[in-house]
């Protein structure tokens, strides 16, 4: 029994896969739903006759990407706090610290619920792709990829922000919230234009704008997110080594 | 001189303004089961913190001679989602990776949990916690056990079955064992501390704790003849103090215990009167404790 199989049971066990693949895999389906059949809907109850703009193939992952970025963005928050609030519990977290380094513990937490919230990000990307092809139109393979795994990039962010939280405050529900409260914060400097380029924030549009034939500007987030996913983790050990219990 | 696993030396840990420990000279022998007392409060899971790393003093040092070191909490805790298995397999794997994995099943075998080895650990009750938490404790060999309050939080039955444990890892581990529960102190340990808001106030073996304070008063029950022997014992000169209480027994505080060993009786048998009993009152810890923490 290794701290990474450890981390793999937490995921299979507690069910909290089941979690995130449900509210992606959710997203993935309602959003080429509604792309297609919403303005037929609004249409058939609106008494304006205002209607809605026509839809086009791009909304389908735009409906996802957008229901993503919140549910799911606070689902791996959640998730992830669950396992990256080492000292939630004073008692687990005395078995844990007196047998590994901080190191050695915090990394497979990290590095598990990132993939998990990547993967599970992608699972729903993937319905919503299908479903936007089927329903709609197939869209670009290509631009489609590079967004997703932008996407993902950012969401391995907001998983090394909850470890961040984890190492200022203790309990796994203040540790997401923490968390949450950063990165919506993040998500509004992106309103500032000198700034916004550079800003992990600006990967979360990053499918939505390639999708829709846009050039690839993400150089400058994506450096930054990167650095960012190296030094926050580090930054968190080092506080969290530093903490009593 | 048996060598110290554990020594500290002015050990003084602040909370803002309030002192947990204050100016701890602190010794534990090789070996030894050591036994750290005192009220709610008093520093013992401060300086238990210290000894295993998970708080750093304010002033004074703490010296640990082990290798490795283990803790169990007062209320251990595992995964809810593990088997009692899979938690002292991972205990092993984190501290002693090259000992043989039937290790894990000899622990659990030792701490009665054999038959719920693959069962996970939501379903189990405060004893079979802690018995777990004792297994993933010791499983590996470690140097030097910490145990904080290993049996407050059960049942007697439970109780006994974690004593039981602490008892037969004698000679396994050097342990230090925090308890408020005297009783339970007094059963397993061969060392004692006594640490009142912060200080030691003691320390050192058991039967030098209590020594001296042996057979220093004796009860006396008798059906008949109160008085008379209250005066008889009154004026003895060994006697300190004699009392006769509302419950109709006689206590007698003696001065001199090799004289009253020698003439009590004899006194007492010389009145005629009808004696049940003359029992010498043995202090426990509990008296010892009492007195020296007021």
């Amino acid at each position: 029994m290794t701290l990474w199989r450890l981390e793999w049971l937490r995921l299979v066990r507690s069910y909290r896969w089941i979690i995130l693949a449900a509210v992606f895999g959710f997203f993935g389906i309602l959003g080429p739903l509604t792309a297609r059949f919403l303005p037929d809907i609004v249409e058939r109850f609106d008494e304006s006759g205002m209607g809605m703009p026509e839809m086009g193939p791009p909304d389908g992952i735009t409906q996802y990407v957008g229901s993503a970025q919140q549910f799911g963005l606070i689902a791996i928050a959640f998730v992830a706090a669950a396992a990256l609030a080492i000292d939630s519990n004073t008692e687990l977290s005395v078995f844990f610290r007196t047998r590994a380094s901080m190191r050695d513990l915090f990394t497979p937490r990290f590095v598990v619920n990132s993939l998990a919230g990547a993967l599970a990000f992608t699972f729903g990307a993937a319905i919503a792709y299908i479903g936007t092809g089927i329903l709609l139109e197939w869209l670009d393979f290509g631009p489609f990829a590079i967004g997703v795994a932008l996407q993902c990039v950012y969401l391995v962010f907001a998983v090394a922000v909850v470890g961040l939280a984890a190492s200022i405050v203790r309990k796994t529900i203040s540790t997401a919230v923490l968390a949450i409260g950063a990165l919506i914060l993040l998500g509004i400097l992106t309103v500032v234009p000198p700034i916004a380029p550079w800003l992990p924030s600006d990967l979360a549009g990053a499918l939505d704008g390639l999708i829709r034939g846009g050039d690839f500007e993400y150089w400058r987030a994506l450096a930054v997110t990167v650095v960012l996913i190296v030094v926050l983790p580090i930054i968190a050990i080092n506080r969290l080594g530093h903490r009593e219990v | 001189m048996t060598a110290a696993v554990v020594s500290t030396a002015g050990l003084t840990k602040q909370y803002g303004d309030t002192t947990a420990l204050d100016g701890v000279d602190f010794t534990v022998p090789k070996g030894a089961i050591y036994g750290l007392v005192g009220p709610n409060g008093a520093g013992k899971t401060t300086l238990l913190g210290i000894l295993a790393g998970l708080r750093t003093p304010t002033s004074g040092t703490a010296t640990v001679n082990a290798a490795s070191v283990r803790v169990l909490p007062d209320t251990p805790k595992f995964d809810p989602w593990l088997t009692a298995r899979e938690v002292v397999e991972l205990a092993r794997t984190l501290t002693a990776p090259d000992s043989p994995p039937t290790d894990v099943d000899e622990v659990l075998d030792a701490a009665g949990l054999l038959d719920n080895a693959g069962r996970r650990v939501r379903g189990f009750s405060r004893g079979m916690l802690q018995r777990l938490g004792i297994a993933a404790a010791v499983v590996g060999d470690p140097d030097l056990l910490l145990l904080d309050e290993p049996a407050a939080a059960l049942d007697p039955a439970g109780r006994r079955e974690v004593l039981d444990l602490v008892e037969r890892l004698r000679g396994r581990a050097t342990m230090v064992f925090s308890s408020h529960i005297l009783d339970d102190v007094q059963q397993v340990s061969d060392e004692i501390g006594i640490l009142r808001r912060g200080s030691l106030i003691y320390q050192g073996s058991l039967e030098g704790l209590l020594a001296g304070r042996r057979a220093t008063s004796y009860v006396i029950t008798m059906r008949s003849g109160h008085e008379a022997a209250l005066s008889a014992l009154a004026a003895a000169p060994w006697t300190a103090e004699a009392v006769l209480g509302d419950d109709g027994i006689l206590r007698v505080v003696v001065n001199d215990l090799e004289m009253a060993e020698r003439e009590l009786v004899p006194l007492l048998a010389g009145l005629g009167a009808p004696i049940v009993s003359v029992q010498p009152h043995r202090e426990s810890l509990e008296d010892v404790f009492l007195e020296v923490t007021r």
